[in-house]
């Protein structure tokens, strides 16, 4: 690295640690304010960034031991073209509620080979079957 | 058709900066504790703003906050729930807690060429830009808006779809927009005029589904649907639908289109897949086309304190105190709520609750009362709304294989501290 990257790098350094105190103590402030303030207007832009917030489900595709890469990778390329994991990873269905929802997705769009829907709706039941 | 498979064009930020290695060199704990301070400063920091990029996608990943207001249970598209004790601490439910349901990513919206059309079956056809719309007389209402699948997950249905939705798919806001009839009139329906389709500017990320695209019957368009765009005082936000959305008082939420773009008059009802196949109560087995469509709200209320599995100090006017203090909100469809009765031996006998705070038609009500658990070292309290129509909560809603409009009497069960 050059000296002079680093030096640049040095300086964003110390700028986003002022930055982190200073803001710190207006959070502690603000937090108290807002929750005082109410109805708070929300302004043109919302982000559960800037709300305390819980993450409900997992955000990642199972799995487990390196076994259920193929059937990720489907599930990737093609679930994930519309919607999050998270919509997966909070259901509970049998083999014919997950061949329901493929069968919707197909009608949609997904032109996954029939081979490529056997491993994705087995793969859906190993981890998202009934509880 | 073929879809590349490629990155999702609707992914965003949380998913894909997961486990990122290119990030800079830094040490995991410090950083996640600047982010928690940044994310704690508040959505008017000038400095989140500014956040260098490995900031802005490394917040997300941020230490969970102590006290979670806003639960998410999908992150793309957002669906995101009010948590139980964020949900009526105000009549007014503040914008940046109140919940989001969307189908498709948030439509990127030009405020220069946006238009808003009424069209269809009218003799005068009319087009607002945004300065035109922001002219027109405007009307303040404050109604509550839930979710259709709100309680979806408690309903605890084999094999439902859709997202697992908890009590906090519901809201209460101040609402200011153009009635829908001031435009409806201005246009002229013609006499075969019998429905309002709402088009909208969201669509998904790929051409294969549907668009949303949601219609009322012209008498419920003609009564008291507001086009709005101002939120509890402030301009809409994007996530509820900017610059535009509709607001149906009464109905569930799906029927509120967002990013409303056209308004089209129509002698049928719209065909559209959220009309005929999804929001239906279908039974097991049954078909949705002859199912009945999912509109007005159910009759509901939440106990909002205590909360689920706490531990409560007792009250009262003087010692020795015997009372647990219970409050809610509680709401209804058209007909109106017209009272609250709280339990606590499962429903065998009621006492109503007062209620308190501000009231307007088809707005939530909050409520509060006093329970009395003298010797009681656990307690499950119970709370059921009834609306003038004679509706009452039920202890289990009927099933439907979606799980739509659970309006299940909640209970809530707490140990009292002597």
């Amino acid at each position: 690295m050059s000296a002079r990257r680093l030096a640049a790098l040095v300086i964003v350094g110390s700028v986003l640690a002022v930055a982190a105190a200073s803001l710190a103590a207006r959070g502690a402030r603000e937090s108290t304010a807002r929750a005082a303030a109410e109805p708070a207007g929300g302004g043109g832009e919302i982000s559960p960034d800037l709300v305390p917030k819980k993450i409900a489900y997992a955000t990642e595709l199972p799995d487990s031991a390196g076994r259920d890469s193929v059937a990720r990778d489907i599930a990737k390329r093609w679930c994930l073209l519309c919607h999050s994991a998270m919509l997966i990873t909070q259901q509970a269905k049998d083999s014919a509620a997950w061949e329901k929802t493929l069968g919707q997705m197909a009608k949609w769009g997904v032109a996954a080979t029939p081979g490529e829907r056997d491993t994705l709706r087995a793969y859906l039941v190993r981890y998202f079957g009934p509880r | 058709m073929n879809l590349p498979p490629s990155t999702p064009p609707g992914a965003r930020g949380r998913v894909l900066s997961r486990g990122s290695g290119k990030e800079v060199a830094a040490d995991r704990l410090a950083r996640r504790e600047f982010l928690a301070a940044l994310a704690r400063a508040g959505a008017g920091s000038a400095a989140l703003t500014a956040l260098p990029a490995w900031a802005k996608q490394a917040l997300a990943a941020a230490a969970p906050a102590p006290v979670a207001e806003l639960i998410v249970r999908n992150d793309w598209p957002e669906h995101w729930e009010t948590a139980i004790h964020a949900l009526g601490g105000s009549w007014l439910t503040p914008n940046e807690r109140f919940f989001v349901r969307s189908h498709f990513p948030v439509p990127e919206i030009d405020p220069v060429t946006w238009r808003l059309e009424v069209s269809g079956l009218v003799r005068q056809p009319l087009t607002f830009t945004l300065e035109e719309f922001g002219n027109l007389p405007k009307t303040d209402a404050t109604y509550v808006l839930e979710c259709a699948g709100n309680g979806r997950g408690l309903m605890r249905l084999p094999n439902t779809s859709g997202t697992q939705w908890g009590r906090g798919a519901v809201g209460n806001a101040r609402w200011r927009g153009v009635p829908l009839a001031d435009l409806l009139r201005r246009a002229e329906p013609s006499a075969d005029a019998r429905h309002v389709w709402f088009e909208a500017a969201d669509q998904a990320p790929v051409p294969g589904p549907p668009p949303f695209l949601r219609s009322l019957p012209i008498e419920k368009a003609m009564d008291d649907v507001l086009l709005a765009d101002r939120m509890n005082g402030a301009p809409l936000p994007r996530l509820h639908g900017a610059p535009l959305r509709a607001i149906v008082p009464g109905w569930f939420g799906m029927a509120s289109t967002k990013w409303l773009t056209r308004v089209r008059v129509e002698a049928e009802p719209s065909d559209n897949h959220f009309m005929v196949r999804g929001y239906r109560y279908v039974v097991p087995g049954g078909d949705p086309a002859t199912s009945s469509p999912v509109e007005e709200i159910r009759v509901k209320s939440v106990i909002t304190r205590p909360l689920e599995g706490t531990r409560v100090k007792l009250t009262g006017p003087k010692p020795p105190f015997t009372r647990i203090q219970v409050r809610g909100i509680a709401w209804a469809g058209p007909a109106g709520l017209k009272l609250v009765e709280v339990s606590i031996d499962d429903g065998a006998t009621w006492r109503p609750a007062g209620f308190t705070g501000e009231s307007e038609p088809m707005s939530w009500r909050m409520w509060a009362t006093e329970v009395e658990a003298k010797g009681l070292r656990k307690v499950t309290i119970c709370a059921r709304a009834t609306d003038l129509a004679g509706n009452q909560q039920p202890q289990a809603a009927e099933i439907n294989g979606a799980g739509y409009g659970n309006n299940s009497i909640h209970k809530v069960t707490v140990s009292v501290s002597p």
